[in-house]
């Protein structure tokens, strides 16, 4: 399992990293302008991103406690959605719009959510622990 | 995908994956939900797993299954639920429909 997820993060790091040098060089080559590079070079993050935020929920992981079980489903589920929708804005906006302030603000504004919920997961995971020990 | 698709066009395979959504579940606690035999929920069980759909672990004597659905599966699941509902209220309308009596033309 270790091996098949590191074999995908080094195939994924490989077009990443491919499609940058490939877009750096058509820039030297005359063939895309220098905005353009900037602009593909985002909308292909924000499609990255959205495939992470796609496989995110898959990664489960070992069993817990059912009450963390069931707020680390659910975190993951949020952020999933939050990330594969803010990549498709972020690349969306990247795409359409001059000023790069609003595909920024949104990405941060998915990341905020997601730590947000993530936080109030762990203290609701954290009181009902409380709760359930003897006193 | 084809065992995506395979898994999500059963409506007891769907309602297992909906309940699965609150929190993971024992197989028993599972099955107490549908009115069918132990080996066909296990059957279902088995294709979900296929599917990659369900994580299953086991927990001393019970068998604990948590949802494994990617953001896209899970939309497909909320689209099919959906589409399904649709048919079949408009199936139950279209029901409706054909037994009202025929109205007489002047």
């Amino acid at each position: 399992m270790i091996h098949r997820n590191l074999t995908i993060a080094l195939i994924a790091a490989g077009i990443y990293l491919g499609g940058a040098f490939a877009l750096k060089a058509a820039e030297h080559a005359g063939a895309i302008s220098h905005a353009t590079t900037i602009r593909a070079y985002a909308v292909f993050t924000g499609l990255a991103l959205a495939v992470y935020g796609n496989f995110l929920p898959k990664s489960i992981g070992r069993l817990r406690s059912p009450v963390a079980d069931m707020r680390m489903q659910s975190v993951l589920r949020v952020s999933g959605w939050a990330f594969m929708l803010g990549g498709i804005g972020y690349a969306l906006t990247s795409l359409f719009t001059l000023s790069s302030a609003i595909p920024i603000a949104l990405l941060a504004s998915a990341t905020a959510y997601v730590l947000g919920y993530s936080v109030w997961a762990f203290m609701e995971c954290s009181s009902s622990k409380q709760e359930r020990r003897p006193t | 995908m084809n065992a995506v698709f395979k898994a999500l066009s059963d409506p007891t395979r769907r309602h297992v994956l909906e309940l699965l959504r609150d929190r993971p579940m024992t197989a028993g606690e599972l099955s107490d939900h549908f009115p069918v035999s132990k080996p066909t929920m296990s059957a279902h069980f088995a294709v979900l797993r296929e599917a990659d759909l369900v994580d299953v672990r086991k927990s001393g004597k019970a068998v604990i299954y948590r949802l494994k659905l990617s953001v896209l599966e899970d939309a497909l699941l909320g689209f099919v639920g959906a589409f399904s509902a649709v048919a079949g209220s408009a199936g139950s309308a279209k029901t409706a429909v054909s037994q009202l009596p025929e109205e007489s033309t002047p």
